[in-house]
């Protein structure tokens, strides 16, 4: 009785320990929750195929082979689980999976008293019975992971090839079409975890079909027929924050990288470098890099790189076929193009994504991807020239855009200002292309019209009146990184006026719905500047028998005019003394009332007197606008003016005593500018 | 027989006569009284009917006061009274009228038309307003010194005078001081001696020299202490008394010494626009909402003239000071010398019921002889909403514009000039029987005497205000 006792502790001592074994490696069950690994959604399983068998039942043994080649060799000798993406078309009975591994079927050859399980896309998990034989049922409209526990898997009997599960190759699927037709499952990624997957296991994907069809990688024999979706890219289509600004001004002071104007006829590498703002970057785990891309004029060819400080440059070279994306403003994401002699060409606006998958060494020292310090760009002007492309904000993303987690995360920063520093143009002989940056004018401010702006104007641009005062142009930049008309009377001149007169605008506008003129200003001297604005207006009732219908109007001296000024976020009601005063340190908003204008005394005295009232009357019309500057007070006195436009809401005086309200507004909130 | 018949028949023509006699006596009396049955009794068979004869009621007497009240004897059987002023008739039951200055009023009483008919109108009576008195209870400075630039508040019953003074006896070190006055038996304002409130600042400080003040009361906390009497005052560190700027200074008591806040708070840079010019000047302040919300009207002058402005801060933390300013209104139909219209030395007064803002300043240009001040000043108000907006309005319109002939005083008073108007201790406007009290400064000029600084002196004037139609 002793020794039988004895014999009974050592049986339930060593069942135990063998159960112990066998939960410490299936520890899952249907309580637990799993994290899903794969794609969610109807796009899941875009660029996988459906194994379609025989609708009739085989008239003898035929065995249906479907077999899914790994990405690359995979150890499964320590895998807990191998896990298969699938869904089910038409119920399939009596499956056997398995894996090719060392030349070896390892396969659910027989029964277990493990089951198997299938998780669903929100993570639960139902047990999934081994029938006899190992086989196993996929139900029409099930869809899922399938977890097979490795421990399970059995070599085929008859197989005599010594393989191992450390040198695993394939998934492969069979079953008899003798007794089992008329099915349908369709097979995506796979994967295996080690360790618990509801408990800390880790999950490696080893079959990735997210950058589309893998046709050459599967085999189907015996009458199994693979169907495969048409080509889709499972990140086209999908919806993400765009990462950068949007709208007409989304590009604004963008660095635009302009090519050389000319062909070379040898090679010669364009190329520009744009660095990081915090220097070396570890993109080792990045998903893509994002360029917020301006297409301005043709699409250069371009190959995409990354550099160390070192110089060592990982690239796209060698990567023909693979995709290159795009994000749409409408945070859609779409194939913009695929690499062909290691560049693509890109012809439309957004934010670029350059796959990271796609990126490997091209040269260079460095092994990793961990202090990684610039973007290269660089296209060959032997093929690609007279292009304009442009580069605001760039990025990278980790975790899989649109999918599963994933972050943007900013390298270069913009925010619409003038980064064009960060970008390096160089060719490698002498064709050269530039750089310049984006200009772009907003000609609305909330209530205001702009029509005179510095872009497009050099440096003397805006020649002074011959009959006047010396004078010079230059270009300098506004509160907004716009370029600004920048304008110094540079003293009298002999027998010509005392004022230098620039020319500002000439043509033909309405305004008459109009209060008044606003503009920008700067004073760069040291003391309160004062300009006139020259106005003509024609279709005057009163001249409209003249043969000179233009009557020439400008402010006079004691009326009230509006100041903002931006750095010190104060308005003020100013007087005209005599004219536009500026004073001193000033820089922001002027308006000017239609009512501080009159006309000017020698056009009176010479083509008779216009009233006041007539000024931009109903049916007159904006003509021109000339700024003049008296060189008896303001010889060597700068300052600058941009964005001459006209407003059409009288601001109010606003204070500790008199508040804001929906009748009474300050310039920035009735031009917008504290959005 | 013949005896005793010619004796009765005389006793009967006696008798008769007699009779006849008391009849028409009787008849005489009864037109003075219409009770009388001989009367009643001819009238009633010439009406035909039995009612009495109604009576004329007499003409009301018309007295009219100094203030233009006119008042009318009273008639009990009158049902109301009509009047006549020019062509238009109105009527009335009362016995009292406001006249303006020339109106003609007559005046009838109303009866019944039954037992009272209408009386005759009134003898025509006009009234003339009397000349506007020169109310003469700011007391003169002593020799040698002089009193200007006043700013004088009613606080209750008690008025506080704010004005600029000499420290020394023909010296320019200007201070200011602040009388105390109080109404005596006569309702006469007497004032107390002037107590200095504020000297000037150290030799190297911006308020060196001072130049003129204006109080406020309200509640303004500085280094954990509430104050409720804010100074702001204009001054320069210039001995020229140009390149004014204005700052401020606080008391717990209106007449104590006053603190002060630090840096000015309205600037002026003489660098910039000019050390001989002006600057910021002639401080007005006002407490706009009678806590700590304080606007300051003040002048600036540069080479282009003297303009209004103000600038508005909450000044319930005086170390916390973040202030808006912007020029005022400088137009309006003011008298003006100038070929652009301009708005010197102002003081200002808030009417928040009506919205107005009242100001009494100098003319423009000033006296081209020494001294150069002004020799006239005006009365004005502005919609408070006009100075808001840069949109055409009314601008400041004249209520009043005087020299010192109007106002009737010795003509070796040759300038009216820096004129204040008497308001509540907060600025706010105080209406004296439809009137408003300035106080301005005239003095002699050179002409009449070298030492023409030394007899500035401050003058009330009450200024009745047009009735509005």
């Amino acid at each position: 009785m002793k020794v039988t006792k004895k014999a009974l502790v050592l049986v339930l001592t060593v069942a135990i320990a063998l159960s112990s074994v066998c939960f410490s490696a299936f520890a899952l069950g249907t309580e637990d929750n799993v994290a899903y690994p794969f794609r969610t959604g109807s796009a899941a399983l875009a660029n996988a195929p459906t194994l379609v068998s025989y609708t009739e039942q085989a008239s003898g043994d035929t065995w249906h082979w479907f077999e899914a080649i790994f990405d690359s060799q995979t150890d499964l000798s320590s895998a807990s689980y191998l896990a298969v993406e699938f869904e089910g078309v038409k119920t399939a009975w009596n499956l056997t999976f398995g894996i090719m591994g060392g030349g070896t079927r390892w396969g659910s050859y027989t029964d277990r008293s493990v089951n198997a399980y299938i998780v669903t896309e929100n993570g639960t998990v139902t047990e999934r019975a081994s029938q006899n034989g190992g086989y196993m049922t996929i139900n029409a409209g099930e869809k899922g992971m399938l977890l097979l526990p490795i421990a399970n898997l059995t070599k085929v009997g008859w197989d005599s090839v010594n393989g191992s599960l450390a040198n695993s190759t394939s998934l492969f699927i069979e079953t008899n079409a003798l007794y089992n037709w008329n099915w349908e499952i369709t097979i995506g990624e796979i994967g295996y975890y080690t360790g618990d997957p509801a408990n800390g296991g880790t999950f490696t994907k080893i079959f990735d079909l997210s950058g589309g069809l893998k046709k050459a990688k599967y085999s189907a024999v015996n009458g199994l027929t693979l169907n495969f979706p048409g080509e889709v890219d499972t990140k086209v289509g999908a919806q993400v924050e765009y990462p950068f600004t949007t709208g007409a001004y989304a590009f604004k002071n963008a660095t635009v990288w302009a090519g050389p104007t000319s062909s070379d006829a040898n090679d010669n590498w364009q190329t520009v470098f744009a660095g990081f703002d915090d220097g070396a970057v570890d993109l080792s785990d990045a998903t893509y890099i994002a360029v917020q891309y301006l297409a301005k004029t043709g699409a250069p060819g371009l190959t995409y790189g990354i550099e160390t400080a070192n110089g060592t440059r990982f690239s796209n070279v060698g990567h023909d076929g693979d995709n290159v994306y795009m994000i749409g403003e409408n945070g859609i994401v779409s194939k913009t193009g695929s690499y062909l002699y290691d560049a693509s060409n890109v012809s439309t606006s957004g934010a670029l994504l350059i796959p990271m998958a796609s990126i490997s060494k091209q040269f260079g020292s460095d092994s990793n991807l961990t202090a990684m310090t610039q973007l290269v760009m660089t296209t060959n002007s032997k093929y690609n020239w007279n292009f304009e492309v442009g580069f605001g904000e760039i990025g990278y993303y980790t975790g899989e855009i649109g999918y599963n987690d994933f972050t943007y995360h900013r390298l270069i920063a913009f925010g619409n200002v003038d980064r064009s520093a960060s970008f390096a143009v160089t060719p490698t002989t002498g064709n050269a292309g530039r750089k310049y940056v984006n200009k772009i004018d907003r000609t609305v401010y909330g209530d205001s019209n702009m029509f005179v702006f510095g872009t497009g104007k050099q440096d003397g641009s805006i020649v002074p009146w011959s009959g006047g005062a010396a004078g010079t142009q230059t270009i300098v930049l506004d509160t907004y990184g716009d370029d600004a008309i920048k304008l110094v009377c540079d003293g009298p001149r002999e027998g010509a006026d005392a004022y230098t007169a620039f020319d500002m605008f000439a043509g033909s506008r309405d305004v008459t719905a109009a209060k008044g003129f606003t503009l920008w200003a700067k004073n760069y001297s040291d003391v309160e500047v004062s300009f006139n604005l020259e106005v003509d207006c024609t279709g005057i009732p009163a001249r409209a028998e003249s043969a000179l219908p233009n009557a020439r109007f400008n402010i006079k001296q004691g009326n009230r005019f509006w100041l903002y000024d931006v750095n010190t976020g104060k308005q003020t009601i100013y007087m005209t003394r005599p004219c536009v005063t500026l004073p001193v340190g000033f820089e922001g908003w002027v308006r000017i009332p239609y009512t501080a204008f009159a006309q000017a005394e020698w056009d009176a005295a010479g083509f008779g007197a216009v009233a006041n009232e007539d000024f931009m009357s109903a049916g007159t019309r904006l003509t021109y606008i000339g700024i003049t500057v008296y060189s008896g007070d303001y010889t060597g006195k700068a300052f600058a003016v941009n964005k001459l436009g006209t407003y059409n809401t009288t601001p109010s005086f606003i204070s500790a005593l008199v508040p804001m309200s929906d009748t009474m507004k300050n310039i920035p909130a009735l031009m917008g500018l504290e959005d | 027989m013949k005896k005793f018949l010619a004796l009765l028949i005389v006793l009967v023509l006696a008798l008769s006569l007699g009779l006849s006699m008391a009849s028409c006596k009787k008849g005489g009396k009864t037109s003075d009284k219409p009770d009388d049955s001989t009367e009643i009794s001819t009238t009633a068979e010439q009406s035909g009917t039995s009612e009495k004869q109604a009576t004329k009621l007499d003409a009301p007497v018309v007295t009219i006061s100094e203030e233009g009240l006119a008042t009318w004897t009273s008639d009990a059987n009158a049902v109301r009274y009509q009047y006549k002023l020019g062509e238009t008739e109105m009527q009335t039951a009362k016995t009292s009228l406001q006249l303006e200055d020339g109106q003609t009023i007559q005046v009838k009483a109303i009866g019944d038309g039954e037992n009272y008919l209408d009386s005759d109108y009134s003898a025509a009576m006009t009234y003339t307003a009397p000349a506007p008195a020169i109310v003469t209870g700011i007391p003169a400075p002593a020799e040698g010194y002089y009193m200007t630039n006043a700013d004088l508040i009613q606080d209750g019953e008690t008025r506080y005078l704010l004005y600029t003074t000499n420290m020394t006896a023909g010296e320019d070190d200007n201070a200011f001081a602040v009388m105390t006055g109080e109404l005596n038996d006569d309702e006469e304002w007497v004032y107390g001696e002037g107590k200095v409130v504020l000297s000037a600042g150290a030799e190297d400080a911006w308020d060196r020299y001072l130049l003129s003040a204006s109080i406020v009361k309200g509640e303004f906390a500085m280094g954990g202490e509430t104050y409720n009497w804010l100074l702001a005052y204009a001054a320069t560190d210039l001995a020229t008394g140009t390149a004014a700027q204005i700052g401020l200074a606080v008391s717990k008591t209106v007449d104590g010494e006053y603190t002060r806040v630090g840096a000015p708070v309205i600037t002026y840079d003489k660098d910039a626009y000019g050390a001989t010019m002006a600057g910021c000047y002639a401080p007005s302040a006002i407490n706009y909402d009678k806590q700590s919300g304080v606007r300051i009207f003040y002048t600036y002058a540069d080479k282009y003239g003297h303009f209004s402005f103000f600038w508005d801060a909450d000044l319930s933390d005086l170390e916390n000071v973040d202030g808006q300013g912007a020029m005022g209104v400088n137009d309006g139909d003011l008298h003006s010398g100038d070929a652009v219209l301009m708005f010197p030395n102002s003081d200002m007064a808030y009417d928040a019921t009506e919205g107005l803002f009242v100001a009494v300043k100098d003319y423009s240009p000033s006296a081209a002889t020494a001294p150069s001040f002004a020799e006239r000043i005006e009365l004005c108000w502005i919609d408070e909403d006009e100075l808001y907006t840069t949109d055409p309005g009314y601008g400041w319109l004249s209520l009043g514009f005087w020299d010192t002939f109007d106002l009737e005083l010795d003509l070796e008073y040759e300038r009216a000039y820096s004129a204040c108007i008497v308001s509540d201790a907060y600025g706010h406007m105080m209406y004296f029987n439809n009137s408003v009290e300035i106080v301005y400064n005239t003095c002699m000029t050179k002409a009449t005497t070298e030492n023409y600084m030394y007899t500035q002196i401050l003058v009330s004037y009450l200024f009745a205000l047009p009735m509005p139609e």
